[in-house]
């Protein structure tokens, strides 16, 4: 397997939810930036969600041109489009309705740590059953 | 063919503990069974074979690992410490110090992996915060100390800082301690439980022993049309294979309440789980491949898997014939109802209840849920059976009720009770869950014509027992002022496929749905509903957990109903010390009040929370198993020495310590002169079970008494040989003083039996026998237990969070504060676990979730910020000393409580447990606005 590098640059997080050892879901971030800290590529996905590990095209692309300040303020937005681009399938950790919620709920709380670490600030808000990565 | 291939091995060399190991290993073998089997180093336990729950952890090149799931050729090459080389006796390392001094360690099964988890923590952070350990410690376990005493023990053990709360408090309640009564000594089995040299069943191995492993109904409900285990009984190293059909030179039907139980699946498996062909072979390979060559033919019938579906009519059922009684006296009025899946009803009534609430200004009336919950004790149940040449049966068993299994194994086999032993280790963990698995070990033992050990697995700990999940209506009713005037409740508790101990749950459990209150009018009934499903058996509250759910949630809603404050109102209602509870049974023996005010003033309830967070508090009372009976003996060693031979398992409640104290007191002598002798009914005299909370004020008190009566045979010596005054006569020390005279143990021995060498023996017995209570016997005592959350809310993902929890118990006084302290911190972790976590999940049949990755206990992490139990002691209890039992009653508050805060905190009125984010999430999502 090989792994690129992230470019310099590279604001990301990981945040699994769930009560059990496997999570309801799991989400990670990636905003590219160029010089400006404009956000030149998202990556974007969740796991647990959909029978696969899904990237959230949509919501990547609508990231793109962003600057730190644009991604917290449209944080919600993203999420909805997110949620609305999952097929949840629901399972011992959640059913398909509280996945697709959960997944706004996470994409908006993931791409706000992301901009806070963007931004060279290390998010210092917990919630339970969650861990941040 | 499906054999084990032969394949190669390979050499491995590694540094054990220092020295230098060279095996030859077979490429799958996992280092779990080399260390454990290979090398005998016992020390790293097996739990769930899944890397969950940390109890095998070891330390490779400093880190720790899960042996169950690392393979031994890992190792190759690599330094490998377990708990043997951590520290021994002579020179412990800082951290098993720690974990003693703290009172980190209960029964001890978790142990081995915390300490060596933390040592590898300490390694990278010399001084973690609570935060950071609680976060590494997400791969250790630990069923029984509620993980606030194993924190305690890390932030000690890293010694650079000293968490003042970790200190060991001395006296926590009011009672001012005696010379060993009431002292928080070090628990008797800590050294060898931190040092790994504790011997569970799980570690024994007898010679010539062969394994025993069983298959089980993949169906919830099939007819067994065909069994073929010709090619199984063909495979070399097999012993012994048997079915249901095979069992026609033993009785095959056992159960404690019903006979419906057979020790393996007669015609009909009733439940996905049922063992239906036990094996015994050479090795545990040897017997897994022979039920791989097992082929049955199953026909499927309908099932029923929920008391909805087994209470419809026309349901299938899940038993058709009638089963025959089994050896419990307080049940011998079982109340089936022929035709339908119920099993047994109770009944109980008291005052006028349809009048009153007829007149109540107030009813509130609703239905709670309580779930399918699994005790997973750390270490799974287990038996070795021996039959001799004269065809006597010995079994080693981790059960809690060696009489029970004794006369369970006597009526299967038709042997009289004389010629049974069976003899109980150390336990790691029973909170109710050991109870009769030893039938199919010594069937086969007696086919193979050798020893068989049935070690269960954590797997099979789901398909054998869990705790009843219960429907349960209660109806309150309430005088315009605040009394509470009426209760009904109407309770079906599942109790899965076969009746186990149930029937005697749910009377228990309906029987006190009152409470703590004052209710002049009652009307109870609940009935036992068979299932398809692991059937329910006793588990920690015993009944109560499910119906305090229900009262305590409704009190609340009262309260809000009547604009009243939720403690005032439980106040208002409290019974009173030494008021009735029944007619007929004992009288309250604790003072209610002020285990209420305790806890109010705790969690400082008039300060109301902060924003975010919500308060609330549960109150119940739980009555212990009556009649029942206890006895001891103690033997005074011609050195002064005493054995106490007492049958109470110590399965990490600490009865050992607890009843050597007792002993030690009333002997005076030093603690470490008296030891407990391990259960075995050919030598340690009856006990009737150890379970609800009885050990410590029924065998405590027959400890006591057989104390006391070497103490009176010392002193009748004294006065007989020596001359000495009867009246000024009392033990101290080792010896016989008054009136300026002295005589030691041992000179009075000697004195008595003319040489050096007789002992004396004292003999205790408690037994309090019937009356004309509703149950049939007076409970000895009455375990109070409240307790106060405060909790925060995740509103978005409906995660709830209990910022802080304060348990008060009432124990008439403390034996050993600080065990109790950790008893009832593990109580109120277990309780957290039905109340946010824990539920067995079925699905077409099945059980979802029967293994450690998809069933969630509380972890480290889940344990409040804050987290306290405290203890009243006025010395009121009809124990030794004025104790009464601890150690069940902590954990029945928990769900109301939180659940009571929830709703104060986001107007949520949840009525079926667990509180789990999605059922919360869906709540919040359908309140009413406003």
């Amino acid at each position: 397997m090989r792994l690129t590098p992230w470019p310099a640059g590279t604001a990301g997080a990981y945040v699994k939810f769930g009560v059990y050892e496997r999570p309801t879901l799991g989400v990670a971030a990636a905003l590219m930036r160029d010089r400006d800290g404009l956000v030149t590529g998202a990556r974007l996905a969740v796991g647990c969600v959909t029978p696969r590990p899904q990237r959230l095209l949509a919501a990547e692309e609508r990231l793109r041109g962003f600057t730190v300040a644009d991604v917290s303020r449209h944080a919600d937005e993203i999420a909805t489009l997110a949620a609305r681009d999952v097929e949840p399938l629901g399972d011992l950790h959640g059913s398909a309705d509280y996945k697709r919620e959960m997944t706004r709920v996470f994409v908006r709380r993931i791409l706000n740590m992301a901009a806070a670490r963007a931004d060279g600030r290390e998010p210092d808000e917990r919630h339970p059953h969650t861990i941040v990565v | 063919m499906n054999v084990i291939p032969i394949r190669s091995s390979s050499d491995i060399r590694f540094v054990l503990n220092g020295r230098a190991v060279a095996l030859d290993v077979r490429p799958e073998a996992l280092l779990l069974d080399v260390l454990r089997d290979r090398l005998q180093l016992k020390g790293a336990k097996r739990s769930c074979d899944m890397q969950v729950c940390g109890a095998c952890t070891v330390l490779v090149d400093g880190a720790p690992v899960s042996a169950c799931t690392y393979l031994a050729i890992e190792a190759d090459g690599r330094e490998l410490i377990t708990v043997e080389g951590l520290g021994g006796e002579e020179r412990l390392d800082p951290l098993q110090q720690a974990f003693i001094d703290a009172a980190a360690v209960q029964c001890g099964f978790c142990t081995a992996g915390m300490l060596l988890t933390a040592k590898a923590l300490l390694a990278e952070d010399p001084s973690p915060t609570r935060q950071h350990i609680a976060h590494y410690l997400r791969g250790s376990l630990c069923r029984c100390t509620g993980y606030r005493k194993i924190l305690d023990a890390i932030t000690l053990g890293g010694g650079l800082r000293q968490d003042p709360i970790a200190r060991a408090k001395p006296a926590l309640g009011a009672m001012a301690p005696l010379r060993v009564v009431g002292q928080s000594v070090r628990r008797t089995d800590a050294l060898e439980k931190v040092t790994g040299r504790a011997r569970y069943l799980s570690d024994m191995e007898v010679a010539g022993m062969a394994h025993g492993r069983l298959l089980r109904s993949p169906y919830p409900h099939a007819r067994i049309v065909r069994v073929d285990a010709e090619r199984a009984r063909a495979l070399p190293g097999v012993y012994a294979v048997l079915t249901g059909a095979d069992l026609t030179w033993c009785e095959p039907f056992f159960g404690p309440a019903l006979r419906d139980r057979p020790v393996l699946a007669v015609d009909v498996a009733r439940y996905e789980g049922d063992p239906v062909v036990a094996v015994a072979a050479v090795d545990e390979a040897t017997a897994v491949a022979a039920l791989d060559l097992v082929e049955i033919d199953y026909e499927d019938l309908p099932a029923v898997m929920t008391i909805e579906e087994a209470l419809a009519p026309g349901a299938p059922l899940v038993h058709t014939g009638e089963p025959l009684a089994g050896h419990f006296s307080d049940l011998a009025s079982l109340r089936a109802k022929p035709g339908t899946n119920i099993c047994h009803q109770f009944d109980y009534r008291r005052g006028d209840p349809e009048s009153a609430f007829a007149e109540a200004h107030l009813v509130v009336d609703d239905v709670y849920t309580f779930p399918r919950v699994q005790h997973y004790s750390m270490e799974p149940h287990g038996a070795i059976a021996e039959w001799d040449a004269e065809g006597g049966l010995t079994v080693w068993s981790s059960t809690q009720n060696p009489f029970s299994v004794r006369a369970e194994l006597a009526a299967l086999f038709d042997l009289p009770a004389s010629r049974i032993r069976v003899a109980v280790p150390l336990l790691g963990g029973g909170f109710g869950g050991k109870t009769y698995a030893e039938p199919v070990a010594a069937a086969l033992a007696r086919v193979a014509r050798r020893p068989v050990k049935v070690q269960a697995s954590v797997d099979d700990a789901f398909r054998t027992v869990r705790r009843c999940s219960a429907r349960v209506r209660v109806r309150l009713g309430f005088h315009r002022d605040g009394r509470l005037q009426a209760l009904s409740c109407d309770a079906d508790y599942d109790v899965g496929a076969y009746a186990d101990i149930a029937p005697r749950v749910i009377q228990k459990g309906t029987y006190t749905a009152s409470g703590p209150y004052r209710v002049p009018s009652v009307l109870l009934h609940s009935n036992a509903v068979y299932t398809n499903t692991t059937p329910g058996g006793a588990f920690r509250g015993f009944g109560v957990p499910q119906l305090a759910w229900a009262v305590e949630s409704l009190m609340d809603v009262a309260a809000e109903r009547l604009d009243r404050d939720p403690v005032d109102l439980r106040r208002q209602n409290l019974l009173a010390h030494g008021e009735a509870f029944a007619p007929g049974d004992t009288p309250v023996d604790g003072k209610l009040e002020e285990s209420l005010d305790r806890v109010a003033e705790a969690i400082q309830w008039q300060a109301g929370a902060a924003a975010g967070r919500a308060k609330g508090v549960a109150a119940m009372m739980k009555a212990s198993v009556a009649p029942s009976v206890s006895e001891a003996i103690v033997r005074l060693h011609a050195d002064g020495s005493a054995s106490v031979l007492v049958s109470t398992v110590e399965m990490g409640q600490g009865s050992r310590t607890a009843l050597a104290q007792i002993a030690a007191e009333v002997l005076a002598i030093p603690l470490e002169r008296v030891t407990i002798v391990s259960p075995d009914t050919s030598i340690t005299p009856y006990d009737q079970t150890t379970s609800s909370s009885r050990s410590t004020t029924m065998v405590g008190r027959a400890v006591q008494d057989a104390s006391a009566d070497v103490v009176g045979q010392l002193v009748k010596i004294a006065v007989e040989r020596l001359r000495m005054q009867a009246r000024e006569l009392s033990a101290e020390d080792g010896a016989i003083v008054g009136a300026g005279q002295r005589a030691t143990y041992p000179e009075l021995l000697d004195h008595h039996f003319g040489m050096r060498g007789g002992e004396l023996i004292g003999r205790g017995v408690v037994a309090p026998g019937r009356t004309s209570a509703p149950l049939g016997g007076s409970t000895p005592f009455w375990e109070v237990a409240m307790g106060g959350a405060e909790i925060s809310l995740d509103e978005e993902t409906g995660a709830i969070s209990v910022e802080a929890y304060t348990s008060v118990a009432d124990v008439g006084r403390c034996i050993n504060p600080q065990q109790c302290e950790a008893q009832d911190e593990g109580a109120v972790m277990q309780g957290i676990g039905h109340t946010l976590l824990e539920e067995m999940v079925y699905e077409g049949g099945a059980l979802l979730n029967g293994n450690l990755v998809s069933y969630r206990v509380p972890r480290a992490e889940d344990v409040p910020p804050r987290l306290e139990s405290l203890f009243v002691e006025n010395g009121d209890g009809a124990g030794p000393f004025g104790a009464k039992g601890v150690g069940e009653g902590s954990l029945i508050p928990v769900s109301p409580a939180i659940a009571n805060a929830l709703a104060r905190l986001a107007g949520v009125r949840l009525t079926d447990l667990p509180l789990t984010p999605e059922r919360v999430w869906r709540a919040l999502r359908d309140r009413k606005p406003g």
